[in-house]
């Protein structure tokens, strides 16, 4: 392998190519270039995922996740509910009480 | 982003840098799901600092760095204890279309310095685009051009040497 025009070949360049048909070392060297080439587009031209890795990978995902706590806002809301209703309960039984009493000895 | 969209849209590159690092495609499998599953968790947290393409193919680099890690471990461990078991577990699958051709590859592979096959190996799965073999490996692109420039002498080098050698004989 002396020929000083082998690295240029290796390169792609176009006049070193020409020069190939007529350099057996370079001819040589062209055509394993080409086998090379060959070989290695066979095997991993085209390669793709398997089908489903994305999938696989959130479903892990989802098996991971901590299970989220419930909001207790219901639970806040449903408290300032009751109290509203208890508070309106305690200002108005005693403000109308005589009355619904003398209502209910009226009726019995 | 959504991880749908990136799941779709990278799968097959994470998938192809993992078997260029593992070489093994069950090996690659598991290393692309756990780089994705990494995508997933992370999302969330991705600023926007880097852009998108270049912040999940770090991730897939770690994956498979990690990946090839505990193989090596594993092989190690398997060595000491059972030799069968280390040869059972570094076979590789056999009967798929192309088992012959990545044999072929494989053997044009195992003859180059281990920094170039990677480099190599992704060329030609990535349909020979330099630009994309340096972001997915976080390499110069004119890195990536010496190291495949090498590596195609090298192997055409020798090829030529043996077919020279054989025609002698």
């Amino acid at each position: 392998m002396a020929c000083p025009r082998l690295k240029e070949l290796a390169a792609g360049d176009a006049t070193a190519i020409a020069h190939a048909a007529r350099c057996e070392e370079c001819h040589a060297l062209l055509e394993a270039l080409a086998e090379v080439d060959a070989t290695l587009d066979a095997a991993f031209a085209g390669i793709s995922a398997p089908l489903g890795v994305a999938a696989r990978a959130r479903a892990i995902a989802h098996r991971q996740m901590p299970l989220r706590r419930p909001s207790v806002l219901p639970e806040v809301l449903d408290f300032i509910g009751w109290a509203a209703v208890l508070t309106l309960a305690a200002v108005l039984i005693p403000k109308f009480l005589p009355d619904i009493q003398a209502l209910l000895a009226r009726l019995g | 982003m959504d991880f749908e969209r990136i799941a779709a849209e990278y799968q097959d590159r994470i998938f192809r840098l993992a078997l260029s690092v593992l070489g093994e495609r069950g090996a690659a499998e598991e290393a692309a799901q756990d780089a994705l599953l990494r995508i997933w968790k992370g999302l969330g947290g991705f600023r926007g600092e880097s852009s998108l393409s270049t912040w999940i193919f770090s991730i897939a680099r770690n994956a498979c760095l990690t990946a090839r890690g505990r193989r090596a471990a594993w092989a190690q461990m398997a060595s000491l204890e059972d030799p069968a078991a280390r040869r059972a577990a570094e076979c590789q699958p056999a009967g798929s279309p192309s088992a012959a051709a990545m044999r072929d590859a494989a053997g044009l592979l195992d003859r180059l310095p281990a920094k170039y096959r990677q480099v190599v190996a992704l060329f030609y799965m990535q349909e020979k685009s330099y630009d994309e073999v340096a972001e997915m490996l976080g390499l110069p692109v004119g890195t990536v051009k010496t190291y495949l420039f090498r590596a195609r002498q090298s192997l055409a080098g020798q090829i030529a040497r043996e077919r020279v050698r054989k025609g002698g004989t």
